[in-house]
């Protein structure tokens, strides 16, 4: 009996364990729908859709192949009391497993870059966004920072080719 | 005692609410030299319950034994046998949860599509990636500039080199000029 009892509690931790939901979705599933918040959510579906539009550009539709999912959380400027959602996210995402990208500050707040890598590729990257209002948005896919490069050309950013010369090594 | 009397203790006796003694008296009674023919059946009965119990032979407790050990070793076996059934099923549950996981999470309210129309999906999967991409150009910005400071070292050495050169270039004429002079100087004074 007691050895039941002991087999049963290791099997509902291992359960319990094995569906514990990530800081991102956390995060989602509390604020998504209340007031004051705008989520918006691309499903896979939905992109298996995009990938197989008609486009002249290839290159954005390899891209776009390759997303599996796009969750956006932002909280209005009608907000009277904010929620400071993001810091406390970013203080939850490292110990998920997640690794600082990049940091950008600017008049309007801080930007933070997260990525969690499977296998060496980047299978989410999230960016958080401070300042009055918190935003947070996470892009589900097989992404590499060539991937991310060619976001910047697809959208006619030029500067961020610097990234694929960042990964390439230098050549002596 | 008259033999109603004897009757009734027998009635109780056969219903089994007789007393010790009462059966001992009832066993005196009818193993006595006088026993009314009305009790004959009663006499002989009693007397043949009270014949000894014959002892078990020698290897009557070893058959016991013997059955009741393989009797037990049964036990253990199912016993054992219900432990891994109990395992693997645990294991089942386990496995079936982890591939299954996914499925059985009741997916929240906000993982519903957004826009429906797809022209809308593209124009903010694009709206959404400029931003992002915006935002990590304003940080890979100060790259281009190590990637300026990383081609400076080499000019300076560019530099440094052409500057060597045109010393080494500047002492080789100053050298002709310093070796040219003397003889200059002597053929102005063989001229005077």
């Amino acid at each position: 009996m007691k050895k039941t009892l002991i087999f049963a509690a290791l099997l509902l931790v291992s359960v319990s364990a094995l569906s514990q939901k990530s800081p991102v979705d956390d995060v989602f599933e509390r604020y998504s729908g209340k007031d004051g918040f705008t989520t918006v959510y691309i499903s896979s579906k939905m992109f298996s859709i995009l990938s197989g539009m008609d486009s002249e550009d290839k290159d954005f539709q390899n891209l776009v192949s390759r997303i599996k999912t796009i969750r956006i959380l932002s909280e209005n400027d009608s907000i009277i009391k904010p929620t400071g959602f993001g810091l406390e996210l970013l203080r939850k995402l490292p110990s998920a497993g997640y690794e600082d990208l990049m940091l950008v500050k600017n008049e309007s707040g801080e930007v933070r870059f997260m990525i969690l890598e499977v296998k060496g590729r980047i299978a989410e990257l999230v960016m958080v966004s401070g300042g009055k209002n918190s935003s947070l948005v996470s892009i589900l896919g097989d992404l590499d920072l060539k991937t991310i490069a060619s976001i910047s050309d697809k959208t006619g950013i030029e500067e961020l080719r610097n990234l694929e010369k960042v990964e390439k090594k230098p050549e002596d | 005692m008259d033999q109603k009397e004897i009757r009734k203790l027998l009635d109780k006796y056969y219903d089994g609410a007789t007393s010790e003694t009462e059966e001992l008296f009832l066993l005196d009674y009818l193993s006595g030299h006088y026993v009314p023919d009305e009790f004959a059946f009663d006499k002989e009965w009693f007397l043949k319950r009270t014949t000894e119990i014959p002892m078990p032979s020698e290897n009557f407790n070893k058959k016991l034994l013997s059955v009741t050990y393989s009797g037990n070793e049964k036990r253990v076996k199912k016993r054992s046998m219900a432990w891994s059934y109990g395992i693997a099923a645990g294991f089942m549950l386990l496995i079936a949860g982890y591939l299954g996981k996914d499925y059985l999470r009741v997916k929240p309210s906000y993982m519903k599509d957004t826009y429906n129309d797809p022209e809308l999906a593209m124009a903010e999967v694009r709206r959404v990636l400029g931003e992002v991409s915006g935002n990590i150009t304003k940080g890979t910005e100060p790259l281009s500039d190590m990637r300026t400071l990383g081609i400076a070292p080499a000019a300076i050495g560019t530099f440094t080199r052409a500057a060597h050169t045109a010393r080494e270039s500047l002492g080789k004429i100053n050298d002709a000029v310093v070796t040219s002079l003397p003889d200059k100087h002597n053929n102005a004074t063989e001229k005077q």
